[in-house]
């Protein structure tokens, strides 16, 4: 009985918006940047009982690729809720070395955009349709720059 | 057991819609610049920035298009004539619009 209650507790709690809160690390380096996605706790739970196969608390080199398949890789039709303007120009961001890993029971996604700034830019994680809010927890920067934060996404102006 | 997990997972994702957000726009022409400058503030006042608009005359032509920038709260286009109205589309979903009356 205690699992169905979970479950539809855990169900009912979905309908709530936005469906998944991840914790944003960004990493501004001269000629990539890098982003690691921390899944909440709650989604990190109802995501490895659904992933997570074998139940060791760890996503396996399977495991991860049908995670990504189910919850990163379609992001790509709203470019991974990245917006990267360089100037007036918006650059593509086409993500690399993408790894999934648990860490205190919360999955996190980390990967890597080929992305060089050579003028003054915008950087927002931020998604439209509000399913997911993204909340910046940390940046490193090679320069300078200010932050633009709302509740459920955030916007970095970095200077070159 | 497993069905009924199912079959709940499959409702939730069939309620699943997106949630709206306040957009607020307010829009000026100034004659002697032959600019407009819009203004756009929004509960999540990054969302400004990932809307574009159209000046549109009274006949409905296209007068100028531009992306409304990230990270501030108002810009400014040239634009030769007064239009006669704004329309405020989010990019990557344009039918997702606001339509917005010169005074």
């Amino acid at each position: 009985m205690k699992p169905l209650l979970f479950w539809i507790g855990l169900h009912v709690s979905l309908w709530a918006h936005p469906h998944f809160f991840i914790d944003t690390d960004v990493t501004i380096e001269k000629t990539h940047i890098l982003y690691r996605w921390t899944f909440d706790a709650l989604n990190s739970k109802l995501l490895l009982f659904e992933f997570d196969s074998d139940k060791n608390g760890v996503l396996d080199h399977e495991e991860a690729s049908r995670f990504l398949k189910a919850h990163f890789y379609p992001l790509e039709a709203n470019r991974y809720n990245i917006v990267l303007q360089s100037g007036e120009n918006e650059l593509l961001v086409k993500p690399s070395d993408v790894n999934v890993t648990v860490e205190k029971k919360r999955i996190i996604v980390a990967f890597v955009t080929q992305n060089a700034l050579s003028k003054p830019s915008t950087l927002c994680t931020i998604d439209a349709t509000l399913y997911i809010a993204y909340a910046l927890r940390n940046v490193q920067s090679l320069y300078a720059y200010e932050v633009q934060k709302s509740d459920v996404d955030f916007c970095l102006g970095v200077m070159p | 057991m497993k069905r009924f997990f199912f079959v709940l997972a499959c409702t939730t994702a069939l309620f699943a819609h997106p949630v709206s957000y306040t957009i607020n726009l307010k829009v000026a022409y100034d004659d002697a610049r032959q600019s407009v400058t819009v203004e756009c503030e929004s509960d999540s006042r990054n969302k400004c920035g990932l809307h574009d608009f159209r000046l549109v005359n009274a006949h409905g032509d296209v007068l100028t298009t531009a992306s409304f920038p990230f990270m501030k709260e108002s810009t400014s286009v040239s634009c030769p004539s007064k239009p006669a109205k704004m329309i405020f589309y989010l990019r990557q979903i344009p039918e997702h619009t606001y339509e917005i009356i010169f005074d």
